[in-house]
């Protein structure tokens, strides 16, 4: 018998990284310290691995296995590969910072190898049972990972709010999920799909709450407003080389576990083309406000993620009303998808910049930090002005074409006020990421703060900032991928 | 024999206690306890429509939550003994160093 046939040959890649998570656990008690270049190599070869292999994997046509709970089409592949992508530069960015703190390496890489694996879960999630454990895995290994520096009262209280705050938002998903499966008797997003048109003329009041209760859940995920009170404060304790992985991995994981979820149960009830645009305008202005008014760079670009969550909302909207794609224009979806891979390069390497400043204690994250450092270390600061402008989406830039084919999706959709709304807010948002700049280039240095380097800090940095400028001169290689991935997913019909 | 409707209405209210504990409360202890709460009434809802719709799937749910409910309870715990050696207090009052 041929052990690799069929469904087993899918899920793969999970249980590869899984293995090798649990590997990495019980090598780290051999080697210690001394390993740690050693385990870095094996967490990185692992994901690379990993991401040949789904390279490998044709995605077409939709599949559904494990009894149909498992999804396996183009979107899960295209989001795998995201959170591959995540991983590695999560664990470049930290490599140097676990020596300087002390912080066991074995513990910390299987833990985000752990988190990517619930990850990959969400993304091919076809049943409410795997998104929730999935959902679970990715977020008990992110507590852990949040709490990491013991001894830091920052992270201490960090994790304790992202721990209190995310296991409401689980206990609220899951009854919403109860209430779903009270009213169709199944939990898989198929059936559901089928099922709903007609509840909603049988019980119309289990289908509202239903809704309001799932996007309310996944609203917090994504850092939504108004859920997203939590996010600013774990962003800015949290040690800096989580704060990254968690600003793109969870919150791109719950856009695909929200697309997916929309797509099942958007036949109980038409309300959510309302409830997700309101939460994508509140999100998007809220966000951007918020960060005008800090002096905490990280604190800053943590709001400034909030208001990104609020773009890829937009897109999210323009999935109800049109999901086709059009001439040049990608489909929503894929808009969606290719905002939420912009997202990821631009603010790891926004984020990786504030481990290049070392303060007294810790990194020095405060504006008064960033004055001179064009001065002092020129290419830094160039890669940190490349981020800045692809985040305000000025071309060229991928943050740029991001913004572009989001608010061309919002417009072919017929939701122009989101649009309008949109590039208002990015207007802006230019104010404050244009702070930065001048701190940079125009101030003389300020603060007392001594440099870090780092070869590996260094290597994901620059990865970023060239990723950022060539994919926003040649997008088209990445935009056929994911328009391809995204020509047979299962949306449940909300292609018309 | 109750019918599932009424449970329904049973975990609503357990439900909405847990959500008005979690709001109101300070400690985080009991935080944690509401969220176990409003987590254990969804799951009510699950078995009893398990019965009513005659499949398992409600139930195996129930199990997949519990087992989650307890490798969360593992790590929460954890947290918040950290928190409290370093700060000899479980009140999330005392826990406001970042805002803004």
């Amino acid at each position: 018998m041929n052990l690799l046939s069929g469904d087993l040959k899918l899920v793969l890649p999970e249980i590869f990284i899984s293995v090798t998570a649990m590997g990495i656990l019980i090598l780290g008690t051999f080697v210690r310290e001394r390993g740690r270049t050693w385990l870095a190599c094996v967490t990185l070869s692992a994901l690379a691995v990993t991401g040949y292999y789904l390279m490998t994997l044709r995605s077409n046509p939709f599949h559904p296995a494990y009894s149909s709970m498992y999804a396996h089409d183009g979107m899960a592949l295209v989001f795998k590969m995201l959170f591959i992508v995540v991983g590695i530069l999560a664990v470049l960015v930290s490599y140097d910072f676990l020596r300087t703190r002390g912080i066991p390496c074995a513990e910390f890489f299987a833990l985000i190898l752990f988190s990517t694996v619930g990850m990959m879960l969400v993304a091919s999630a076809y049943d409410f049972m795997l998104l929730f454990v999935g959902l679970e895995l990715s977020s008990l290994a992110t507590y852990i990972l949040v709490g990491l520096t013991k001894k830091d009262l920052w992270s201490n209280e960090a994790a304790i709010k992202y721990f209190l705050l995310s296991i409401f938002a689980s206990a609220i998903l899951l009854f919403g999920i109860s209430i779903v499966y009270a009213a169709t008797g199944t939990t898989n997003f198929g059936e559901i799909a089928s099922r709903g048109s007609d509840l909603t003329t049988r019980q119309p009041l289990a289908a509202v709450v239903a809704l309001v209760f799932l996007v309310a859940a996944f609203g917090f995920k994504i850092t939504a407003v108004p859920f997203h009170m939590y996010a600013p404060d774990v962003y800015q304790g949290a040690p800096t080389p989580v704060t990254i992985f968690l600003a793109v991995g969870p919150k791109a994981a719950a856009f695909a576990g929200l697309i997916r979820v929309l797509g099942a149960v958007h036949a109980m009830s038409s309300d959510w083309l309302m409830l997700v645009s309101a939460l994508s305008f509140l999100t998007m202005t809220v966000g951007n406000v918020g960060a005008v008014l800090q002096t905490n760079v990280k604190r800053m670009l943590a709001y400034s993620s909030i208001a990104h969550a609020g773009y890829a909302l937009i897109g999210v909207a323009s999935i109800a009303v049109d999901d086709r794609a059009g001439g040049v224009f990608p489909s929503s979806t894929a808009s969606v998808i290719f905002y939420l891979v912009a997202y990821t390069i631009m603010n790891v390497g926004a984020f990786s910049l504030l481990m290049y400043m070392r303060r007294d204690k810790g990194f020095g994250e405060d504006l008064a930090d960033f004055s001179g450092l064009a001065r002092r270390r020129p290419v830094v600061a160039a890669a940190m002005l490349i981020f800045l402008l692809s985040l305000a989406g000025i071309p060229p830039s991928i943050g740029f074409l991001g913004k572009f084919y989001i608010f061309a999706t919002a417009v072919r959709s017929g939701l122009y006020w989101l649009a309008v709304a949109g590039v208002l807010n990015a207007v802006v948002s230019l104010f404050y990421y244009a702070r930065i700049v001048v701190y940079m280039f125009m101030k003389k240095q300020e603060r007392d703060v001594s440099d870090v380097r780092s070869f590996a800090l260094n290597l994901a940095l620059g990865a970023s900032a060239v990723a950022t400028v060539v994919l926003g001169i040649f997008p088209q290689t990445i935009l056929d991928v994911i328009a391809r991935a995204t020509s047979n997913i299962f949306t449940g019909g909300i292609i018309q | 024999m109750a019918t599932a409707s009424e449970y329904m209405v049973l975990s609503s209210v357990l439900f909405a206690v847990g959500f008005v504990g979690f709001t109101l409360r300070r400690n985080i202890l009991v935080m944690f306890m509401s969220a176990e709460l409003m987590l254990n009434s969804a799951n009510l809802n699950l078995i009893a429509y398990s019965t009513e719709w005659g499949n398992p799937t409600g139930q195996t749910f129930a199990l997949f939550v519990i087992a989650v409910a307890a490798a969360e309870a593992a790590v929460g715990l954890a947290i918040l003994m950290l928190l409290f050696r370093a700060r000899a207090t479980v009140s999330a009052a005392d826990w406001r160093r970042l805002k803004g």
